[in-house]
């Protein structure tokens, strides 16, 4: 799906009061607006809904008269709004609402505004993250995925790309619950379809004939591919010049070779967790995110 | 703790004496045995002479509901138990739900250590009798997480569902995030032979099974009806493996709940440490003795001198002597190779005595010593094949 084409100009005759602050980011989907109200920052998120969608009150907020795209908006917004822990991220402050800008249908909503980097981003420049970062990295999309599962939601998009870490603190935090599954609700995606990005699928979440079948788990082997990347500043089934149909092959019969093999430093217990939850079938990754909480504290 | 008495009809005093003498430290009940009022009371019996030194379990057989025709003995006497109930007596969800209360509320006054849940017997991890289990078992989760005892979710399947791998991944998918305290299990045999567990792939995925269950994801694990093979099971993280005094007690089959076809008396056997196996003590434990070689099977427990201070033809070697012998062996085997310190290391142990076992049985052959395909070497070298193709897979 496109993007919106819509300035800055739009944002302030959309929302009087909202300063941008600066430039817009793409990101999957979505136009993200870092802005400020008063004393707020917020980051604030603008995606396309479908055309041929019913319109229908533009007030009417609610996923039975909206397109996909705004019923993962909603979604999303309730995810986080739902979610207390500090790893996930928190709604901004302009609440969910959608409007037609240039010709364009469109929906927008607002999360907290993150002073950091993503962890892709930090991967990319900084190289691997040392120990304590990986172990913090693990701790804080355990929390995560342990507060979502709380909830019956899985994530099933954890990658670098979505997770930040917060300046100062240095701790790590998930976004983009766009794509999260409830398994106690209706599936929004259509069948056959899969959804997230398929470097960091579980095996589980690539057989998509067994997707309802899905838990906590499989966000945990995506967990596994994150601190993969973050301890040995690669991927553990991808690498340049690979088709993305090698590595699904990979993820799905390849056990990859131990972090330990290419960071010497990294402790066993850190190593044996994290092949653990790349294990590919869910009954030997972590029975509860907690165990694997308990792991981490040990390293 | 290791062995459980694995309880059925003629318990004499036995279970108490082998709890005494530390060759038991546990036992499963059987109500198909026992009136409830007798049961009870032996209940309050045990957990007044030995308190907290034995742990009490109550298999409530459920799974006997769908049996047809049945020999349920004292099972219509208690409350919860329902004879003749076919599958459409398990698609309303509020009848699962009435069973499952029902065994639970059973169980509750009656000083139990761990509730057992109730099941249904199923012959393949796809079929639709695995689905009531799993029902059955969610709603156990249900009720049992306000419980004072721990609860243990009960599984009693067949033998051949562990051939199809992709199906048992997938039920260890389900039942491995169940926030309960463990699994009793029970594996029906298809082979009546003393033993015979025939195939090692069937083996070496019920090790699978159990060290996912036990070893991976902490469960404790309960194995009823396994007897030697518990050995193997013990060594990948079960807690506790039952065996009783006949051989239906030693491995399951739901023949143990239908009408009796006739038989012939058990003829008494001897259990060897050094075979790993329950032999025949005519003729084979005699003929061991005609050829001078009774000291490397004879297993040094405190009932041996019976046998081993003359012929074993005429020494007296009563069933109930027989069965304390046979528990104590086991029990000292089950330690031995659950204390090793890992897994790998317990496989390491057990492999040991397999192949000290297989060549001990060499050496018997060569003597000119003959076994009968029961009592013979046979299943050692199931057990070493699933044992090895395990130990590959786990990469242990």
């Amino acid at each position: 799906m496109a993007l919106p084409t819509l300035t800055e100009a739009h944002i302030r005759k959309l929302l009087p009061g909202v300063d941008v602050v600066g430039a817009p980011l793409a990101g999957g989907q979505k136009l993200v607006f870092p802005c400020r109200m008063a004393d707020s920052r917020f980051a604030l998120k603008v995606m396309l809904t479908n055309p041929a969608a019913p319109q229908s009150s533009p007030d009417d907020y609610s996923v039975e008269v909206f397109d996909e795209a705004t019923a993962r908006a909603a979604r999303e917004m309730s995810i986080i709004a739902e979610c207390v822990s500090p790893h996930i991220v928190k709604p901004g402050a302009i609440p969910p609402g959608r409007t037609e800008i240039n010709g364009e249908r469109v929906i927008y909503f607002s999360e907290e505004w993150i002073d950091g980097r993503d962890l892709r981003t930090i991967i990319r420049t900084d190289g691997p993250l040392p120990l304590a970062q990986i172990k913090s990295l693990g701790v804080g999309i355990a929390e995560a995925v342990k507060e979502l599962w709380s909830k019956k939601k899985i994530h099933r998009d954890i990658k670098p790309a979505n997770i930040m870490r917060r300046n100062g603190a240095s701790t790590f935090v998930l976004l983009d619950m766009g794509i999260a599954f409830d398994v106690e609700d209706v599936s929004i995606t259509a069948p056959g379809v899969i959804v997230g990005t398929m470097v960091y699928y579980s095996p589980e979440q690539i057989e998509f004939v067994r997707k309802r079948q899905m838990d906590f788990r499989s966000d945990l082997f995506s967990l596994g591919i994150v601190m993969y990347e973050a301890a040995a500043g690669r991927h553990p089934f991808w690498s340049a010049g690979m088709t993305s149909q090698q590595a699904v092959g990979n993820m799905l019969q390849v056990s990859p070779d131990p972090p330990v093999t290419h960071r010497t430093d990294i402790p066993q217990q850190m190593n044996a967790i994290i092949m653990r939850l790349l294990a590919k079938q869910p009954h030997l990754r972590y029975r509860t995110c907690d165990d694997l909480l308990a792991a981490l504290a040990s390293v | 703790m290791y062995t459980y008495a694995q309880h059925g009809y003629g318990k004499s005093d036995k279970i108490e004496t082998a709890i005494r003498q530390g060759s038991v430290s546990g036992v499963i009940l059987s109500p198909r045995d026992e009136q409830p009022e007798r049961l009870a009371q032996y209940i309050a019996t045990l957990r007044q002479e030995f308190a907290d030194q034995v742990t009490i379990l109550f298999d409530p057989q459920f799974y006997a509901t769908t049996v047809t025709p049945v020999r349920d003995g004292y099972l219509p006497d208690y409350p919860y138990y329902q004879p003749g109930l076919t599958r459409g007596r398990f698609i309303a969800p509020l009848d699962i739900q009435q069973y499952v209360s029902d065994v639970i509320d059973y169980q509750l006054p009656l000083g139990l250590d761990r509730i057992i849940s109730p099941t249904v017997f199923f012959s393949d991890f796809t079929d639709p009798w695995s689905q009531i289990a799993l029902s059955m078992a969610q709603q156990s989760t249900v009720l049992g997480a306000g419980l004072a005892q721990p609860l243990l979710l009960s599984l009693v399947f067949d033998e051949t569902a562990l051939r199809n791998r992709t199906a048992l991944n997938d039920f260890l998918d389900i039942i491995s995030v169940w926030d309960v305290e463990g699994f009793y299990l029970v594996i029906r045999r298809n082979d009546t032979t003393y033993q015979a567990f025939s195939d090692d792939l069937i083996l070496k995925n019920l090790m699978y099974l159990t060290y996912v269950l036990a070893e991976v994801n902490d469960f404790e694990i309960v194995l009823g009806y396994s007897d030697f093979v518990g050995l193997l099971l013990h060594a990948v993280g079960a807690e506790a493996t039952g065996t009783g005094w006949y051989n239906t007690l030693r491995q399951f089959s739901l023949a143990r709940f239908q009408p009796a076809t006739g038989g012939r008396p058990a003829r008494p056997r001897y259990t060897s440490d050094a075979l790993l196996n329950s032999i025949l003590v005519v003729p084979e434990l005699a003929a061991i003795y005609q050829r001078g070689r009774l000291p490397q099977v004879i297993a040094t427990t405190s009932y041996d001198g019976t046998l081993a201070n003359g012929n074993p033809a005429n020494a007296a070697w009563p069933p109930d002597v027989a069965c304390l012998h046979h528990w104590e062996v086991l029990s000292r085997l089950a330690a031995e190779v659950a204390t090793q310190g890992s897994v790998a290391a317990s496989l390491d142990r057990l492999q040991e005595r397999i192949q000290q076992a297989v060549a001990t049985y060499n050496l018997l052959l060569t003597a000119g010593i003959p076994f009968e395909v029961a009592t013979g070497q046979r299943e050692l070298d199931v057990w070493l094949r699933a044992i090895r193709s395990f130990r590959q897979e786990a990469g242990l």
